[in-house]
């Protein structure tokens, strides 16, 4: 294979090519062009060039400052909820589910099930009527009086916090678990010897060796996270008055809502960079400190 | 897989229907099937489908342009809320059917709703229903009902008790905030955007007119009008525990049933005003359009001067409560209000501004801003997305 | 401690199994019974009407084709690109690789809103608004990156002895590769097909505004749907038997191959 000539090599990257080029590459330049034109059902969707006309719009339109806030805010709670149930549940599991797939399993299923499904599965527990949770705080006396808990913002805020964290935190678990299964039990053995408690082994032995596992599923929650929006228009629809609005339910509403093309580019394009930086604020933080464990 | 390969390009195949489809709220009395019954029984060839879409106005707007963005015919007939029109004949979906009324509908129809149904001077909407703000009062309790907002309030605080309240709106950020805050504003003599695409709002009767809104809360109004739509003003008025309610015409059918605690006790006048200012309703409703993609539009017109005939929209009065927009079908006592009826800015634009709109006034109500602030930033946010 | 692991474990398993059981039994519930307060915990009088109610009154039997074409097709697309890519990055240079890997890896950093609309521009041009290949063709182009991370592992780890002696006996490389690396292969090829088969099936917001015929929907946007779809009666047991409808393959999917899942899932941080 690597002797072959270069021509009949690039032949096997064609279908590949052409999918991940018409896609994803052309659209994320299309979109990032975009972004610098007005195209709106006031130039009959004509794309007029505007500059950085759209990005001074963003930055005083207090609607992006609301999204973005509550695009962060959920972002930094449920990967923050998610990771800590991840890590007590993979430090629980460690050695005790290894040969038990029936625990796994069910323990995986909530990641399998569709989003928006689950959206609709935990509206109706949320459910100020008939939902079970607001049953079962009556009957055992921590509630006097049902909470409508997708029609207050803080509540609403939490209530999609719970349903992420429900769905995803079987996936930080499923990583985290093959990084602790990766380490040497004789590390483990040799603390025990240097009289090492399970604090240090943690701090000594487990942390370093997961440090990586932790950076790929931090990465791979925080971008899901910043970029939620099944949940989000199906469970709330950013309801009640936008408080729990995010950045891509926004961007949807001005594309498919308003016809707003170029906005709706320009929220895109605006939410790629701040993910840029906020994978770069993480790698210096978790990684390189690190380094000689990669 | 060959078999999953061949299903997947035979399903689609469905483009030969030959029935119109249209996508209307709910039917919860049942009344728009029996019509449609009848229609297809006198037009076998070219039935109408109703598909019953989702209750939210928002959420049935958002499918109609989906559908028409895509370029897809997937509905013929659209049945369509005023405040639709701008947007859906700026991107070109809606058939022009100027001119295409006979003279006698033409002069029949309210002229508010051919207007608010027109765009550019075309007109793409057929009215069904109209619908208007109004101010109920009770006739046990008040004796002179109020020409001005100060009436109002002294009236208001007059009869108010320990377990009614004076005065209820709808304050929670939505749709029906934008038309109560228009109504105050016109009141006041100001406007939100004018015909030329200007934004209005850093006047001083718009300050006013938030202030007054602001001020009613804790005061004639309870803390709650910042979270009610319709529904809740309409159970609490009722049930007699308000002496004033700003709501639509639909109400009053409902306070005057049976089962209502103020029937016979209640009636409304035009929305109060300020010297300077003038009475002013934000005139509401529905009507029927075709999309430019249908391929049996000749059908669709037929079918809508059908459901908008006298007879059709008679029968929807009376089992629906709905207001033919109809001046010889309009009770007599709804036809001053119907008169004064206002339509809502005629821009393409309109769900953005309402929304922005709807997101400051909020914010104001609750405190979170000054109605100084609230309106400056949405003068400008409004600005931007005008193109000012 | 090993009890209190235990204990741990268990109260997830609970937590993780509680909120889909307790939809299971509504939708098993009469009317009546599904809004009654406060609610019971297993069905008094069990009924499957929810169910043939959302067959009968709903298009859901086509919903479930929908989902299904689009997933095993996409899925297969996506697993047949990605190993003919796979294979000559795992056994080309380094450099080329580290190269392709890492662009493929910054394609990750992309919210889908991104690609929303020009993708749907794209589409509409091809006329497949409505149309299973509308969201085929898409599902396997977003998978493929995973995809291709994850074959070119695992195709890297497969002895080249093999391939150069069946070279040595005249086979062209595609019939080695066909033939040789792919069966051995079979794990990862299965790894990643049910992954992509996953991520279609589950997809909300393509599929939301790619398909808006009735007949063209899928199960995922139909079930979020139906909540509004009749009012004046919440169908809250037809939504949880749509809930479950809509979630069973994944259940089976997910017992089948729980393993695969996982090895898939962590491929990224095991290198």
């Amino acid at each position: 294979m690597s002797n072959l000539p270069m021509l009949r090599k690039t032949l096997w990257f064609i279908p590949s090519a052409c999918l991940i080029g018409a896609v994803l590459i052309y659209p994320a330049l299309r979109t990032f062009a975009l972004s610098f034109y007005r195209t709106d059902l006031g130039t009959s969707f004509h794309a007029q060039f505007a500059g950085l006309g759209n990005f001074a719009r963003l930055a005083l339109d207090s609607r992006f400052a609301s999204t973005l806030a509550t695009t962060v805010l959920f972002t930094a709670t449920t990967v923050s909820i998610e990771f800590a149930a991840g890590l007590v549940l993979a430090l629980s599991a460690d050695t005790w589910v290894r040969g038990r797939s029936a625990v796994r399993t069910i323990l995986l299923i909530p990641w399998t099930l569709p989003t928006a499904v689950i959206a609709v599965l935990w509206a109706w527990i949320f459910n100020d009527q008939y939902g079970i949770l607001n049953s079962l705080l009556m009957r055992t006396g921590i509630l006097r009086s049902p909470i409508s808990w997708l029609g207050n913002s803080t509540a609403a805020f939490w209530a999609l916090v719970i349903a992420d964290a429900w769905k995803t935190t079987p996936f930080v678990f499923v990583v985290l678990l093959a990084g602790m299964q990766g380490i040497p039990d004789e590390l483990y053995e040799a603390m025990e010897i240097d009289g090492g408690g399970a604090w240090h082994k943690f701090r000594l032995i487990t942390w370093p060796f997961l440090a990586r596992f932790v950076f790929v599923a931090l990465i791979f929650r925080v971008i899901q996270a910043f970029s939620v929006f099944d949940l989000v228009y199906v469970m709330t629809g950013g309801g009640p008055g936008g408080t729990t609005e995010t950045l891509s339910v926004y961007a949807y509403q001005t594309m498919m809502r308003y016809l707003d093309f170029g906005y709706a580019a320009t929220l895109a394009t605006a939410m790629v960079l701040a993910l840029a930086l906020a994978a770069l604020a993480l790698y210096w933080l978790l990684l390189r400190r690190h380094e000689e464990v990669l | 897989m060959s078999i999953l390969l061949a299903a997947s390009f035979r399903v689609h195949r469905s483009g030969s229907r030959s029935e119109l489809l249209v996508l209307i709220e709910p039917d919860g009395t049942g009344v728009f099937r029996e019509i449609i019954g009848r229609f297809n029984n006198a037009h076998p060839q070219t039935p109408v489908r109703l598909v019953e879409g989702p209750p939210s106005t928002d959420a049935r707007e958002d499918m109609y342009s989906t559908a028409f963005l895509a370029g897809s015919s997937a509905y013929d007939v659209v049945y369509c809320d005023v405040i639709w029109i701008p947007k859906f004949a700026a991107a070109g979906w809606l058939l022009d059917l100027t001119g295409r009324l006979s003279g006698a509908d033409a002069n029949d129809f309210l002229p508010a709703d051919l207007e608010a149904g027109s765009y550019k001077g075309r007109l793409y909407r057929i009215p069904a229903f109209t619908d208007a703000g109004l101010l109920y009062y009770r006739t046990d309790l008040v004796q002179r009902p109020p020409e001005t907002y100060q009436d109002l309030v002294a009236a208001a605080s007059r009869f108010q008790s320990a377990d009614r309240v004076g005065y209820v709106w709808q304050g929670k950020q939505y749709e029906g905030l934008v038309t109560n805050y228009l109504e105050v504003l016109w009141g006041h003599g100001g406007d939100w955007i004018s015909p030329d695409r200007r934004v209005l709002l850093d006047s001083p009767e718009a300050l006013e007119a938030l202030r007054f809104m602001k001020s009613s809360i804790d005061t004639i109004s309870p803390r709650g009008v910042s979270t009610y739509t319709e529904e809740e003003t309409r159970n609490l008025f009722q049930n007699g525990r308000s002496v004033f309610m700003r709501n639509w015409l639909y109400a009053w059918p409902l306070l005057n049933s049976s089962d209502s605690d103020v029937k016979g006790r209640v009636a409304f006048i035009p929305m109060p005003h300020v010297s300077g200012g003038m009475r002013a309703a934000t005139l509401g409703g529905w009507g029927f359009a075709i999309s430019r993609l249908s391929p049996h539009a000749d059908a669709a017109w037929e079918f809508i001067q059908f459901a908008t005939g006298p007879e059709q929209l008679q029968e929807l009065y009376s089992k629906a409560g709905r207001i033919p927009a109809r001046k010889s079908l309009v009770p007599d006592y709804f036809q001053q209000i119907v008169k004064n009826a206002r339509a809502r800015p005629r821009i393409p634009e309109y769900a953005q501004a309402s929304d922005i709109l709807q997101r400051w006034l909020s914010a104001a109500l609750a405190d979170i801003v000054t109605p100084e602030d609230a309106l400056r930033n949405a003068v400008r946010e409004t600005r931007a997305v005008l193109g000012e | 401690m090993r009890k209190f692991s235990k204990l741990v474990v268990l109260v997830f398993c609970a937590v993780a199994a509680g909120p889909f059981l307790w939809h299971l039994v509504s939708s098993l519930k009469d009317p009546a019974e599904v809004t009654q307060i406060p609610p019971t915990l297993l069905p008094t009088r069990p009924t499957v009407d929810n169910y043939l109610g959302l067959f009968r009154q709903r298009p859901f039997l086509t919903y479930c084709i929908n989902s299904f074409l689009i997933a095993s097709l996409s899925s297969v697309l996506c697993v047949v690109s990605a190993s003919l890519a796979a294979y000559p990055l795992a056994r080309g240079g380094g450099r080329m690789r580290a190269a392709v890997s890492s662009a493929l890896l910054g394609l990750a950093f992309f919210p889908p809103i991104v690609f929303l609309f020009p993708v749907y521009e794209l589409v509409r041009l091809l006329g497949l608004i409505n149309h299973p290949w509308g969201l085929i063709v898409p599902y396997a182009a977003m998978n493929l990156p995973l995809s291709i991370w994850l074959l070119t592992g695992y195709f890297r780890q497969i002895p080249i002895e093999l391939e150069e002696a069946a070279q040595m006996d005249g086979l062209s490389s595609l019939q080695t590769f066909s033939t040789i690396v792919l069966p051995l292969a079979a794990p990862a090829l299965a790894t990643a097909a049910v992954l992509a088969f996953v991520f279609a099936w589950n997809e909300y917001m393509l599929a939301l505004t790619f398909m808006n015929s009735e007949n063209a929907r899928t199960v995922t946007v139909a079930v979020a749907t139906l909540s509004g779809a009749f009012v004046y009666q919440i169908p809250w047991g037809r939504i949880a038997a749509g809930v479950i409808v809509s979630s069973l393959p994944l259940i089976v999917l997910a017992i089948f191959f729980q393993k695969k899942i996982v090895a898939g899932l962590t491929a990224g941080s095991i290198r």
